[in-house]
């Protein structure tokens, strides 16, 4: 559905995409995560025919997207940094909308009212962050779209619209087959909705998995021995903690051969901890150079 | 939804009128105000003064919207460029730019529809604007001031006019990232052609010797179609053509832009160097003729202080910070290319100045003498310039051997006779035209010192040519309709200059006095012309001619006949000043009582003397302020006036006049004569 292989985009003297390679199947909610600056906002804006890549290929529906109004009438990208013209209320975008977008259903929109409950001849403009957040997400579905970009869709809205906007997405995907990719910082909501992730670092995807997948492919792991740790043991660790005798490790590889190789040396306490989607990036990053240092001012 | 052709979005042009309504709301009222209303205010009740056939250009007097009033700048041409860059003042932010190009509509959509809403919303005030024209004409007296087809000219005029303006800016909106550089980018390169025409000519007069320069931006007058007011049919398609050059630019540069390099002051990185050099020569240019003034001398040099500071500038407006690297390889190739220049110049390499063509490739030349001084006084009128020395006139044109030789050795003193300037001499403009016999021309232009070139100019100004390229009155006039409407004959002592004015229903005496002039212009020794002299007595011929027969840029100015004489016309006049050689006219006028009729010394009051370029000594300065004048001397003393006044008519013409004499009369008039206060003729009396 979305297949993006080897673009590389150049702006000026830096890099902002290298070589990147990112697959979205039908129907999967696709996180994409990654530090700032690490071109998540480029790449979808490649996504949705706004850029174009200095090489590689960006296609959605097996088709290139630049220029190509066929694909670009199944697909919506809602901005971070949005836009409404100034004297545009919230009916008058949508009608603007409804013009453009041959899906567009006003059945849709008129259901969406009750949930996002803004006065629709208010200006867009003069609607807070949040709210115009709210209004881009209603106008977005609205025009039924077969794949939603989203980059940062729930940054400044409230707890509850954050739960509304997801299970709206979530009853998208389920009932129509919509594909979302959606970048955002917050990855414990993203841990949530996401089937798939993909961990973004340098203009690069690094790691793209299901979800599942990824969390099954790093553990946290308590160890102590009586001893102290034995130099002889070699595992693939992202990251030490050490608490007395006890030592925390973020290690990376298969669970079962992991634990096999710890208990030959007997240790006196070996257990597999369950780790969030916060820790998997944070660690995962932390191994190509990117951590978090613990600074005292 | 597209339309069929998918070309245009009805969203988008819908959205444009809504959000931009107001401009075009703007500019109705604003041409109503300035325009219409004008017009209308200038010509309700007035239908008997202008008849149906009045010169078109009547419509425009009437009217500020022709081209050369501010109204015109403003309105034609300034809103068109506002509406332009705000239609496509999203491509110059980020948030706007990417949510405008994530929707399914394609770039030439977007951009055809934004053209044509502001296509439409140019057309609007100016349809407005005629229907209340075309209203108000049902009114009989405003019906007699223009025709229906006048209006449709003056409504195409302006609509061509706010197209191309309209359709430039669209284009350069293309090559920039950021809405106010867009806008000034347009309007730097609509002037860009005239500035740069007008900067060339001055540069190649200043630093080539010889170089013909007519002031007049030739290249520029066609491309602006000035000053011309109502464009003909053919100019308007030009125009069009132009307009629709500027729009498919647009939208290829379009198609191709980078949506990132919003905010940049150019989209196209490519362009950069480009626009570097532009703005280094700009400046350069512009500091060249700063410091050429400040110091009084033209120096090739004087392009690289302000060029270096161009290229400065342009490389923080590229990379909006006021630290930049790396620019000393700009930096050098504009000082080489000035030092280039300056060698190129100073040492004349091209062979410009030292040229003199052979006389067996000559086929024929032109002497063409731009003023005679003290001959005439060319006013209002036909005026001369290099633009109009032209190979038209067979009879001007020099052919024999011996004058060509003639001709060549006067170039060839020139040539060598270059920067040596002499203070005080005696000079005046000539061009030195060429028509070669391998079908090219050459023109040169130069400040003939008489006392230089008195051998080589002498048997050249005995030639019949040079006297006909000056004296128009010699040749039959090239428009046949024209008519010599009176002669004025005048005199500077009198009272409003004019003694005796001889209308055409005169024939007899008109063309006794016309016969005599060209009977003088024709046999007057070449002495003549080498000796300066203000005269006096003038006789001022005026000649109309019909506008029809006009080149359009020589109606700029049309004065409407009176109401029994439906054709418009346009007027010439000739001042030819009385030197005491033009025996036959002189006889003429002493017969029809004119020097009798000069008035007497005594009613001259007082008498100012300014001398030229001299510094006077403070204690010498006479601060009279006579009449708002500050003289270097005040004479008052009725026998010195007398005296002095006298001899007017007498005065040695050899020399070089160096003072000028204001004459008061007592009844609050004045005259003024330049002549030499060394003449012993005026008996010291003018001694500084």
């Amino acid at each position: 559905m979305i297949q993006v292989t080897n673009v590389t985009k150049t702006f000026g003297d830096f890099k902002a995409l290298n070589q990147l390679t990112l697959h979205a199947k039908k129907g999967s909610v696709y996180g994409l995560i990654g530090p700032n600056g690490a071109g998540k906002t480029t790449i979808l804006k490649h996504l949705a025919g706004i850029y174009t890549q200095d090489s590689g290929d960006v296609e959605l529906f097996g088709e290139p997207v630049f220029e190509n109004l066929s694909v670009k009438k199944r697909m919506v990208f809602i901005s971070d940094d949005l836009f409404f013209f100034t004297t545009y209320s919230i009916l008058d975008t949508a009608k603007y909308y409804a013009g453009i977008y041959p899906g567009w259903s006003w059945d849709r929109f008129n259901q969406l009212k009750d949930i996002f409950k803004i006065d629709v001849t208010r200006r867009v403009r003069r609607l807070s962050k949040g709210m115009q957040k709210q209004v881009a997400f209603w106008i977005g579905i609205s025009a039924m779209p077969e794949i939603l970009l989203l980059d940062e869709p729930v940054d400044g809205l409230d707890p509850v619209m954050r739960r509304n906007v997801w299970k709206l997405l979530l009853q998208d995907v389920a009932e129509r087959g919509t594909t979302v990719l959606v970048s955002s910082h917050n990855l414990r909501e993203l841990e949530d909705v996401c089937d798939h992730v993909g961990i973004m670092h340098q203009g690069q995807v690094v790691l793209e998995k299901a979800l599942d997948d990824v969390k099954g492919n790093i553990h946290k792991l308590q160890v102590a021995f009586k001893d102290g740790f034995p130099e002889d043991l070699t595992l693939n660790t992202l990251h030490t903690e050490q608490y007395g005798s006890v030592s925390i490790l973020i290690v990376k590889g298969d669970g079962d051969e992991i634990l096999h190789a710890v208990n030959r040396f007997s240790p006196l306490i070996c257990d597999i901890l369950p780790l969030t989607l916060e820790e998997v990036f944070i660690y995962e990053l932390g191994g190509l150079g990117y951590e978090f240092k613990n600074i005292i001012l | 939804m597209n339309s069929r052709t998918s070309f245009f979005n009805k969203s988008i042009i819908r959205s444009d009128f809504r959000r931009f309504w107001w401009i075009c709301a703007l500019h109705t009222l604003a041409l109503f105000l300035f325009a219409t209303f004008i017009f209308l205010e200038r010509n309700l009740g007035q239908g008997d003064l202008y008849l149906p056939d009045a010169n078109q250009y009547l419509l425009f007097e009437r009217s500020m919207l022709y081209r050369n009033s501010i109204a015109f700048y403003v309105f034609a041409l300034s809103v068109p460029a506002v509406l332009a860059t705000f239609l496509f003042s999203y491509l110059h932010t980020g948030n706007a730019s990417s949510c405008l190009h994530g929707i399914p509509v394609s770039r030439t959509t977007q951009y055809l529809s934004h053209f044509f809403c502001g296509v439409v919303m140019i057309t609007l005030p100016i349809l407005i604007n005629a229907l209340v024209l075309l209203l108000f004409r049902f009114d009989a007296g405003v019906a007699q001031s223009f025709r229906l087809l006048h209006l449709f000219q003056l409504c195409a005029t302006a609509w061509i006019d706010s197209l191309i303006a309209f359709s430039l800016t669209s284009a350069v909106s293309m090559l920039t990232g950021h809405a106010v550089a867009g806008l000034l980018l347009s309007y730097a390169i609509a002037v860009f052609p005239a500035l740069a025409e007008a900067f060339i000519m001055e540069f190649l007069r200043q630093q080539l010797y010889g170089f013909c320069s007519d002031y007049r931006l030739a290249f520029s007058e066609k491309l602006y179609l000035a000053p011309t007011m109502l464009i003909s049919v053919k100019n308007w398609l030009l125009y069009l053509g132009l307009s629709i050059l500027f729009a498919v630019l647009g939208l290829v540069f379009y198609r191709i832009r980078k949506l990132e390099n919003h905010s940049e002051v150019l989209a196209f990185p490519k362009l950069r160097p480009v626009f570097v050099y532009i703005v280094a020569l700009c400046f350069g240019c512009a500091g060249y003729l700063y410091l050429s003034s400040l110091f009084g001398m033209e120096n090739i040099l004087f392009l690289i202080p302000f060029g270096l500071l161009g290229i400065l500038i342009a490389e923080m407006l590229m990379k909006k910070s006021f630290r930049v690297k790396k620019i000393y390889k700009p930096m050098l190739a504009f000082v080489c290319a000035c030092a280039a220049l300056f060698v190129t110049f100073g040492f004349d390499l091209l062979g410009y100045e030292r040229r003199v063509p052979e006389i067996d490739k000559i086929e024929s030349a032109i002497l063409q003498p731009l003023h005679l001084r003290n001959f005439d006084h060319h006013s209002y009128g036909y005026s001369l310039s290099a633009q109009n020395v032209k190979f038209d006139d067979a009879n001007r044109n020099l052919t024999t051997p011996e004058e060509l030789s003639s001709l060549t050795a006067l170039h060839k003193n020139l040539t060598q006779s270059e920067g040596i300037f002499v203070p005080g001499g005696y000079q005046s403009q000539y061009i030195l035209y060429y028509r070669l016999k391998n079908g090219r021309t050459l023109k040169r232009e130069y400040s003939v010192y008489y006392h230089q070139n008195r051998e080589n100019l002498k048997p050249l100004l005995e030639t019949q040519q040079l006297r006909k390229s000056y004296f128009p009155i010699l040749s039959p006039s090239k428009y046949p309709d024209a008519e010599i409407n009176s002669i004025t004959l005048q005199d500077r002592r009198y009272p409003n200059e004019d003694f005796l004015v001889v209308h055409k229903s005169n024939p007899e005496l008109m063309n006794r006095i016309l016969d005599a002039l060209k009977q003088d212009l024709q046999t007057v020794p070449a002495e003549a012309f080498l000796n300066q002299w203000d005269g006096l007595t003038n006789i001022v011929i005026k000649e109309t001619i019909p506008l029809k027969d006009l080149e359009e840029t020589a109606v700029s100015h049309a004065y409407p006949q009176s109401a029994d004489n439906e054709t418009p016309t346009r007027e010439y006049r000739y001042t030819y000043v009385i030197r005491p050689e033009y025996k036959n006219t002189v006889a003429i006028l002493s017969e029809l009582g004119l020097y009798q009729a000069l008035p007497t010394a005594s009613r001259i009051t007082r008498i100012g003397v300014e001398y030229y370029g001299v510094d006077v000594p403070t204690a010498q300065i006479i601060d009279t302020e006579k009449g708002g004048y500050h003289f270097h001397k005040l004479i008052e003393d009725p026998a010195s006036i007398a005296t002095i006044y006298n001899a007017l008519d007498k005065t040695t013409q050899l020399l070089n006049n160096n003072c000028v004499l204001y004459f008061f009369t007592g009844d609050n008039t004045s005259f003024q004569v330049t002549v030499n206060d060394n003449d012993p003729i005026f008996q010291e009396l003018l001694k500084r």
